[in-house]
C-alpha cells in the first residue's frame, strides 16, 4: 500500500491531490424500511485488517512529508434494495469478499419480513464511508478544495 | 426516498456526500437506487473543479467511478491489475466519453505514467 501511495506521489504534479475513498471501519447494518419506519435486523461482522493497514500506509507517507492531509470526512452511505434478489446478490458478494460464513438465514428472515408486510418494504444496507483528501506539497493550489 | 431522508440524512453533517462505489452494474435504474440524490457527484464536485483536469484512477475495477469523473469534465486514465475488469470497463465505455477515458492494465505500484503528469489521483475502495 505504501508503494502504491508513493507511485501516486510520483505521478502527481506538485500541489496535486490524492483522494482516498473507502468504507469506514464499522460493521454494515442491514435493516428494512416500511413507510417512515426503519428497523435494524442484523449487523454484519467484518474484518478490518486491510483497512487498518491502509490507514497506517497513509499515516506513514504523511509523516514522511510526501502528502499533507487536507480533508477527512465521514459520510453516510445507504444501499437501498427493492427485492430479495438484489439483497441476495449483494450478500453473495459480501460473504465472498469477507470470507464470511453463510448468511442464508438472514435472507430467509428478510423474505419473511417482506412477505408479511402490507406496505412497500425496502432493504437497506448502511455503512459510513471515509473520504480523505491528501495534497502533494508544492506548486499551485487546485481550486475548490473543500 | 423520504423515509431514509428523515431517518438518516437530515441531521448528517455530510449528507451531501453519499457514496457507494461497490456498484458493478451500470444501468441507470441501479445507479438511482444506490445514489438516489446524486450525492456522489456532489461529493466529487466539493473536492475540486474537475474540468480540464488530468486524473489517474488507480484500481478502477469496471469503471463506474471513472465515467463519473469523466462526466465532471476530467480526462481520466484508469488502471486496474485485473485484465477482466479492464475489459469490462472498456465494454461499458460509451462514445460520449471515448475521448476522455483511457483504460490500462497495471499494478498500483507501477502505473506506467510519467512523473508529475496528473492533477489528481483517485483510490476508490482500492487502497
Amino acid at each position: 500500500m505504501v508503494h502504491a501511495l508513493l507511485e501516486a506521489h510520483r505521478v502527481l504534479k506538485p500541489g496535486g491531490i490524492l483522494l482516498d475513498l473507502r468504507p469506514a471501519t464499522v460493521h454494515r447494518r442491514v435493516g428494512i424500511t416500511e413507510d417512515d419506519d426503519y428497523r435494524l435486523l442484523w449487523v454484519m461482522r467484518e474484518k478490518f485488517d486491510d483497512d487498518h493497514a491502509a490507514d497506517r500506509a497513509v499515516e506513514q507517507v504523511t509523516r514522511e512529508g510526501k502528502f499533507r492531509s487536507d480533508v477527512r470526512a465521514r459520510l453516510p452511505c445507504f444501499r437501498v434494495m427493492d427485492t430479495i434478489e438484489e439483497f441476495r446478490e449483494w450478500l453473495t458478494d459480501f460473504v465472498a469478499r469477507n470470507e464470511h460464513e453463510n448468511h442464508d438465514w438472514l435472507v430467509r428472515r428478510l423474505e419473511r419480513k417482506l412477505g408479511a408486510s402490507p406496505v412497500k418494504t425496502k432493504i437497506v444496507v448502511s455503512a459510513p464511508l471515509v473520504l480523505r483528501v491528501l495534497r502533494k506539497p508544492g506548486g499551485a493550489t487546485l481550486s475548490n478544495v473543500a | 426516498m423520504p423515509a431514509l431522508q428523515s431517518r438518516f440524512q437530515r441531521p448528517a453533517k455530510y449528507a451531501r456526500l453519499l457514496v457507494d462505489s461497490r456498484l458493478t452494474i451500470y444501468d441507470s435504474r441501479m445507479t438511482l437506487r444506490v445514489d438516489p440524490e446524486k450525492n456522489e457527484i456532489r461529493a466529487l464536485r466539493s473536492v475540486m473543479d474537475w474540468r480540464g483536469k488530468r486524473v489517474l484512477e488507480i484500481g478502477c475495477g469496471d469503471g463506474r467511478l471513472t465515467l463519473r469523473l469523466a462526466g465532471l469534465g476530467a480526462t481520466v486514465h484508469a488502471t486496474d491489475p485485473k485484465s477482466e475488469a479492464i475489459a469490462k470497463a472498456r465494454k461499458f465505455l460509451s462514445g460520449r466519453f471515448a475521448g476522455k477515458v483511457r483504460y490500462r492494465v497495471a499494478q498500483a505500484e507501477r502505473v506506467g505514467y510519467a512523473d508529475g503528469s496528473f492533477d489528481a489521483v483517485v483510490f476508490a475502495w482500492s487502497l
